[in-house]
């Protein structure tokens, strides 16, 4: 079925921004353990371990959580999770 | 054929990149999820975290119950979870760029310390339309129409 879909953002930007947390996890991981972190034009912005208090602080600095930045959670944890 | 793909930085878990559109939260905007495919989920659930930077939702909206039309208890081996039921569709690219456009529910997962960090899943409800192929040795995973 061919359907027009165009999401925000774009598939490729998604991919874009994936590779950029792989590039630069490690060094995140150990700048910001355990943390929220958002990421503006390559600059950490803001950093929390509560996601709450980190949308305040981009509301603070004017940002939009969905436009803005890119945000992902930092964590050694990843391989150990059991849905 | 829909390829999703694994990210070793991620844990070993395979990921699909999915177009969402949930009218009541994103309009007649489609917004890209990227979902962990979890066979054992039984429905599709967005949680917090993408739920604010994808969908463009507010903590305060996804803590309180009120102001959604329904709300489930989800069970999981981690306990139980909140989730609001809304109407939502789905659109799955294949490669070749045509749409796979599948309607239905997503529940939306209530904001606590426990789900701020739970990846979104891709359950059952979108899972049973496809013929579900995971490849752990190279690895790969993909989805075709059934």
């Amino acid at each position: 079925m061919a359907t027009l879909v165009r999401p925000e953002p774009s598939f490729e930007e998604v991919a874009e921004i994936r590779r950029y947390w792989d590039a630069n996890y490690e060094r995140f991981l150990r700048e910001y353990p355990e943390q929220f972190v958002a990421v503006k034009d390559g600059q950490v912005v803001a950093h929390d371990p509560d996601l709450t208090a980190l949308f305040h602080k981009l509301q603070d600095l004017k940002l939009d959580p969905r436009t803005d930045v890119a945000i992902e959670f930092i964590s050694a944890e990843a391989d150990t999770l059991i849905l | 054929v829909i390829t999703g793909f694994f990210d070793p930085a991620r844990g070993p878990h395979p990921y699909l990149t999915t177009a969402v559109s949930i009218p009541l939260v994103t309009g007649p905007q489609w917004a890209s999820v990227t979902f962990m495919v979890d066979t054992g989920a039984a429905h599709t659930c967005i949680h917090p975290l993408d739920a604010i930077r994808s969908l463009g939702l507010q903590p305060a909206q996804l803590a309180d119950p009120e102001g959604w039309p329904k709300t489930i208890q989800g069970r999981g081996v981690g306990g139980g979870v909140n989730y609001f039921e809304i109407p939502a569709s789905y659109g799955l690219v294949n490669d070749d760029g045509s749409v796979e456009v599948i309607e239905g529910h997503v529940w939306i997962g209530q904001l606590t310390p426990g789900t701020q960090r739970m990846p979104s899943l891709i359950g059952w409800n979108l899972l049973r339309h496809f013929d579900l192929r995971i490849h752990g040795g190279r690895p790969s995973i993909t989805l075709e129409r059934i």
